[in-house]
């Protein structure tokens, strides 16, 4: 079993640049934050400055004559901070949203992982086709994506209806799949996960690639089975592919917004609201402009605090190079 | 479509893995059917749309659903192109679809290089800056961005919408490339420098080829993400210089969706992303052929 | 020429900032001559009066050569984000077309350029709930462009085999028919498909008992729902779901055409294009629409006709417009009586009375044209449009109508939220 415990030891392991280490042979400081300088500077410019006036905004009263006259718009403290944070409606919201997020991310990770090891084992033909499903259906505008599924989940002229009134004893027809929120959500999740397989899948699956093929095979040699093949050689490999990914689907369905706002038809009911639409309800529904920056600086803010496990973990491995 | 890992394709490994594959034809047939389920179920929406597309519009909308059209009808697409600029809409995203993963790419991997392949003061920092700013929502930061666009001068401009889209897919460039440079060790290139290659030789050779894969998952998300945008698209882009997501949007109006054209327009803006995936794949398996015999 | 620019000025303290900047170069008082103006209109005038937009596209060239006009279609709630972003630069439309229940939360603010109502024909005579939407604080903002009446369609096949033969014209004689046609045609089928969120009809029964959303009392609105009037309309309405309505309660009206088409149900009240959209062989799917469609003004349980919901569109001029002389001559050749011959053809209501007149002898508009004898309109407060934009009243039908909530409590939790937004600007 020492292969196992030791996969990366037949690839040479990158040697831990501690702070006693000197880097060598790679210059200075100045080189890498040239390397650096395009990034930042773009970030900086488009994200950087409009952050700082939605941190500004959420201090001020900013409304559509602020903004239509370009005035600066008054000072009024964190009175929008004290009402949001206040209100049991927000605290709900919030509560939804970390759930949501919850069953999407774990939900995307496992299938992902699943399509993306499957690949690694079907035949040519039956990849090639995996494959093509796969961009195809990344490829779809989630505008388009989110039509579809509205037409193939409605009530009165959808496929799913259809198709499972279809099963002996079943009748669904004319079942609305947005009455019961528990159900409603149950969509919603499905058609987040389904979108971002894709994503997912390719991703791991060229990191499958860089597995080393002999390690896998000396860890067989030793007598381990599958799983343990892949708990202890493959998923080292991959970690930071996945914590990476975790990371970004945590992000991307917190955030996640056309999914819900559009299968409401736009107008997301109080029992579907999730931060995003919320805080867009605050600033574009209500044209509360102020109202709907500090909700937005608040899920800032409580994605820091559900990711700071994370990015300990993500400078960790960081730390390894 | 990244069957061609450097592991399956250097020499010693292929016959082990043929070894390894013999005896579990069985598994294999399980595999497939598993893989077929996952097409099926994955693919359905896509095969709704195209299926949508080519039948004739008056069975779009149909309580008893057709499975296959019965007739092949091209009338849907003539209709998606009667309405609207399509192919102006078109030229306009692939233009900005195309600046976007050139620029993300090439800015991104710069960045990526200096987090994953230097220690420097501040480095950190950078790190958890380029995670941090991807947590703010997109929909929120709509006004402030309106309003900077507005200030230089960039709105209604495909130059602003670049830098918009530039700004959403680096950092996740970034993290991406990151985490395959990170895989990929460093005394590969050390050795080749030591062999006489120069920094910039070690990186083209050896590190280049090795992260295709990775490029290849970021290029494609840059692409779909700034081809398949909408809402900055939508309120930065007037109507005459507006890209192909939003013409898409012409199918819904105040009395109702048109389905048919709709699915149509939006089979025709699939075909250049998977067009891209295709070219992209090739240059790929061709990359890390060469990464595997030179290293 | 002169009175326009007294006009201008009105709005010049909103608008001082901005014009400075376009019209420095010039000096004085009068604007450089624009070479183009943007035309915003909703993706139905694409869709379905390509024409009319051509016909006064020629008849502004012709009077203003060398002047560029560009369009653009928004569909209805991409508009209004799109134009409260916009209206922050400098590059702003100076056509927009607005819903006639949305104007006001943006005249409050300033946003819009007065207009000198004589300028355009038909003027004397605009429809009330046009001319009320563009009106405030007695000055004219806007210009009525179509409106909507609200018709009650059914299908005579269905009728006749349930034994009914002609149009209902009184409540007792419409339930009695719904009631013969439910028994005929079993649980599964509506006799009145009436979608609950469909917040239009409801308050039509709202406003039938006596009712309202809202009354205002010096200057201040105060929701009225909870009032024992509203309730008794609402208790009406609800009973017509549950008597005639057995299809998804969940579900707002902007599908009703095609779940019509699917001939589940007899009878909808809806905007009058909605029985032709359903008979359109895309969405006919019984096939038998086409032939058996009967259109008829519904009756009320009041005795008179059901309260009538005008909507429509106006077009309006934004104040940061560096063209509105000409805009107002493009929506003139927009909205004369040709034009409004063209929306007519149409299945829409003209923006005139006088022109609504000839419309009752016809039996093709005649059910559209009688609306206008019994009509209601929504609350003219400066938070109406948040109203709304919040879908308070679509939320409480909702809940009302699938039980989650009783009327009594429902009205409540809705005036409160009500109360809330309609009278911040």
């Amino acid at each position: 079993m020492s292969a196992v415990d030791t996969p990366l030891d037949k690839v040479p392991r990158p040697r831990p640049a501690g702070p006693g280490r000197k880097p060598r042979r790679f210059g200075g400081a100045a080189l890498p934050w040239t390397l650096l300088a395009p990034t930042i500077g773009v970030l900086l410019l488009v994200l950087g400055y409009p952050l700082v006036r939605l941190v500004t905004l959420s201090f001020k009263q900013y409304g559509q004559a602020e903004l239509w006259q370009g005035l600066p718009g008054d000072w009024q403290g964190v009175a929008n901070y004290t009402h949001v944070l206040g209100d049991p409606v927000f605290w709900g919201v919030v509560l939804r949203t970390l759930l949501f997020t919850l069953a999407a991310v774990l939900l995307t990770l496992v299938a992902g992982m699943g399509v993306a090891l499957l690949m690694q084992r079907v035949s040519t033909w039956v990849k090639a086709l995996i494959n093509i499903v796969l961009v195809a259906s990344w490829a779809m505008p989630v505008v388009v994506a989110i039509t579809i599924f509205k037409w193939m989940f409605d009530s009165d002229y959808g496929v799913l209806n259809w198709l499972l009134s279809r099963l002996p004893g079943a009748d669904f027809s004319g079942h609305n799949w947005f009455t019961d929120t528990k159900q409603g959500f149950l969509v919603i999740t499905l058609m987040v996960v389904w979108g971002a397989i894709p994503f997912v899948a390719i991703t791991l699956h060229a990191g499958l690639t860089q597995v080393p093929k002999e390690l896998e095979e000396a860890a067989r040699m030793d007598g381990a089975g599958p799983v343990k093949v892949f708990r202890h050689v493959t998923l080292p490999v991959l970690k930071p592919i996945i914590v990476m990914l975790t990371t970004l689907s945590v992000i991307w369905d917190m955030g996640v917004f056309p999914q819900v706002f559009l299968m409401r038809d736009g107008h997301p009911e109080p029992a579907y609201q999730v931060l995003t639409t919320y805080s867009y309800d605050q600033a574009f529904v209500a044209n509360d402009y102020d109202a709907g920056a500090a909700i937005a600086v608040v899920t800032v803010l409580l994605l820091l605090g559900v990711m700071a496990v994370y990015m300990r973990q993500m400078l960790k491995i960081g730390e390894v190079e | 479509m990244l069957d061609t890992a450097p592991a399956e394709r250097t020499p010693a490994a292929a016959p082990a893995a043929r070894a390894l594959r013999r005896p579990r034809r069985k598994g294999r047939t399980v595999y497939n059917l598993l893989g077929l389920l996952v097409v099926v179920v994955s693919g359905f929406p896509v095969y709704w749309m195209l299926n949508t597309a080519f039948k004739p519009a008056k069975d779009a909308i149909d309580p008893d659903p057709k499975f296959f059209p019965t007739s092949l009808s091209f009338q849907n697409f003539s209709d998606a192109l009667d309405v609207g600029d399509f192919w102006g809409s078109v030229g306009r995203s692939l233009i900005v679809s195309g600046a976007t993963v050139g620029l993300g790419l090439v800015i991104g991997l710069l960045a990526a290089l200096a987090i994953s392949r230097f220690v420097f003061r501040g480095r950190k920092a950078v790190i958890v800056a380029i995670l941090a700013v991807q947590m703010v929502p997109l929909v929120a930061m709509i006004i402030p961005v309106f309003l900077l666009l507005n200030q230089i001068d960039q709105i209604d401009k495909l130059t602003g919408l670049i830098v918009t889209y530039l700004t959403f897919v680096l950092p996740f460039t970034v993290w991406t490339l990151r985490g395959f440079i990170v895989n990929i060790p460093k005394e590969l290139e050390e050795s080749a420098m030591v062999d006489g290659c120069t920094r910039m030789g070690a990186f083209f050779r050896i590190i280049l080829p090795l992260l295709a894969p990775g490029l290849v998952a970021t290029s494609i998300y840059a692409l779909i993400q700034a081809w398949n945008e909408y809402l900055y698209a939508m309120l930065i882009m007037s109507q005459e210089n507006q890209t192909a997501t939003v013409w898409l949007g012409n199918f819904v109006t105040s009395r109702g969706t048109d389905y048919a054209p709709m699915m149509a327009g939006s089979t025709m803006m699939g075909v250049p992303v998977v067009v891209f995936f295709l070219i992209v794949q090739r240059r790929v398996a061709a990359g890390l052929t060469a990464g595997a015999v030179k290293g | 020429m002169k009175r326009k620019l007294i006009a201008a000025i009105g709005v010049a303290v909103m608008v001082a900032g901005v014009a400075a900047c376009g019209s420095d170069d010039k000096g004085s008082g009068k604007a450089a001559a624009p070479k183009e103006i943007t035309v915003w209109l909703t993706v139905d005038a694409q869709k379905n009066w390509p024409e009319l937009v051509k016909q006064a596209d020629d008849a502004f060239t012709a009077k203003h050569k060398g002047v560029k006009i560009r369009h653009e279609y928004y569909e209805w709630t991409a508009k209004n984000q799109k134009l409260d972003a916009v209206l922050a630069t400098k590059k702003v439309p100076d056509v927009v077309e607005m819903g006639n229940t949305e104007t006001l939360g943006y005249l409050v603010k300033g946003a819009f350029a007065p207009v000198d109502k004589s300028k355009f024909e038909n003027s004397g005579d605009w429809l009330d709930a046009l001319e009320g939407s563009v009106t405030y604080n007695g000055k004219t903002y806007g210009v009525p462009y179509y409106a909507g009446a609200r018709v009650g369609t059914w299908r005579k096949d269905v009728a006749k085999a349930a034994g009914v033969t002609k149009a209902p014209t009184t409540w007792a004689e419409l339930t009695d028919a719904l009631d013969k046609i439910q028994k005929k045609n079993g649980d599964k089928f509506s006799a009145w498909y009436q979608p609950s969120r469909d917040w239009y009809t409801a308050l039509a029964f709202v406003k039938d008992a006596g009712g309202d959303v809202a009354k205002e009392d010096g200057g201040k609105w105060t929701a009225t729902l909870s009032d024992p009037k509203s309730i008794e309309g609402l208790k009406t309405w609800k009973s017509v779901l549950d008597t005639y309505f057995h299809g998804d309660k969940n579900k707002d009206e902007s599908d009703r055409y095609i779940v019509y088409g699917q001939g589940k149900s007899a009878l909808i009240y809806g905007a009058s294009w909605e029985g032709g959209a359903a008979a359109d062989p895309k969405t006919d799917k019984t096939g038998k629409l086409k032939d058996n469609l009967e259109t008829f003004a519904l009756p009320g349980p009041n005795g008179d006709l059901l309260p009538n919901f005008i909507g429509g569109s106006d077009l309006v001029i934004p104040a940061k417009s560096a063209a509105q002389d000409l805009a107002a001559d493009w929506i003139n050749g927009f909205t004369d009586s040709a034009a409004q011959k063209v929306l007519i053809s149409k299945g829409n209501l003209p923006n005139a009375k006088s022109l609504l007149a000839p419309l009752k002898d016809d039996p093709a508009t005649a059910a559209s044209a009688r609306a206008n004898e019994n009509t209601w309109f929504v609350p003219t407060a400066p938070g109406w449009l948040q109203v709304e934009k919040k879908q308070i009243l679509q939320n409480m039908l909702n809940d009302i109508a699938v039980g989650k909530a009783s009327i009594e409590d429902a009205t409540k939790a809705a005036d409160e939220q009500i109360n809330a937004v309609i009278n911040a600007g």
